[in-house]
């Protein structure tokens, strides 16, 4: 599997799968350029664990205080999640 | 005048072992003089690791990043700074690792190139198992084995110094010879 990266002087090209997250040289200009990444299978199950605690909080909510607290709550999370993600 | 460190025989990583958040570490030359600054930000997930000339951190010499933020493949770019080229990589070997420490280094087209072990294994044994305050040495080998560097620490419970000796007629990129040192400072250094 390979991955498409685009340099900074615009070039396209894939990069192996094994170089997700990392940096590779462009062929074309020779400079480093970021392989986009994120594709760790610990990372995958992570992901998935994030979202089933979601839900499960999401769920909650609705039960003890009504439709208001899971919109809030589900908002709340997805906020969460959208802060943490930038962390990376 | 700022020595380059890509072009030295021998120089020194000195890092701090009781440090609250975060670690840094300075690289020395034979002269005692500082070359080489780098300072790591506690709680980052993903390993990153700057090294700048002096402390002001205005120079950018060489990068070392992890590829992944939870990193079991245990994988590292090493990029040139003052390039703005990736020079290669070096990945932990994590199964001969648990008994013996041991690395590959990559070509920038993420080929191996040649291998960081640690020199003795029943030292190494007796590191894991017994004390840890028993210095660390590496031997950095070519792909036909042919001796390229050797990095050994210095006997220091406060202090980790790691000696890095270029063999004569090396011929390994020594960008990634510093890549591996800083590597081994940094996460070897902190298991200690």
């Amino acid at each position: 599997m390979s991955i498409p990266v685009r340099c900074d002087c615009r070039f396209l090209f894939t990069a192996d799968a094994k170089l997700a997250g990392g940096f590779t040289n462009c062929p074309q200009c020779g400079k480093a350029v970021a392989v986009a990444g994120l594709r760790d299978p610990m990372w995958r199950v992570l992901q998935f664990g994030a979202l089933v605690i979601w839900v499960l909080s999401v769920a909650g909510a609705a039960s003890s205080w009504g439709v208001g607290g899971a919109v809030l709550t589900a908002l709340g999370g997805a906020l969460l999640i959208w802060m943490i993600s930038r962390l990376f | 005048m700022t020595t380059n460190p890509f072009q030295l025989d021998g120089y020194m990583i000195r890092r701090k072992v009781f440090k609250l958040f975060g670690s840094s570490f300075h690289v020395y030359d034979p002269a005692g003089q500082v070359i080489g600054f780098s300072k790591q930000k506690a709680f980052k997930l993903k390993e990153d690791i700057r090294l700048y000339t002096d402390e002001s951190a205005g120079t950018e010499l060489l990068t070392v990043q992890a590829r992944q933020i939870v990193d079991f493949s245990a994988a590292y770019d090493i990029l040139d700074a003052q390039a703005g080229t990736k020079a290669g990589g070096a990945k932990r070997k994590g199964f001969k690792s648990i008994l013996r420490d041991a690395w590959e280094l990559m070509d920038a087209n993420d080929a191996p190139i040649a291998t960081v072990q640690e020199d003795s294994g029943g030292l190494a044994f007796l590191r894991r198992f017994l004390s840890n305050l028993i210095p660390q040495s590496f031997d950095v080998k070519d792909s036909s084995g042919v001796l390229q560097a050797t990095f050994k620490q210095r006997f220091n419970p406060f202090i980790y110094k790691l000696e890095i000796s270029i063999a004569p007629g090396a011929t390994l990129d020594r960008r990634l010879v510093f890549g591996a040192a800083v590597l081994i400072a940094a996460i070897e250094g902190r298991q200690g």
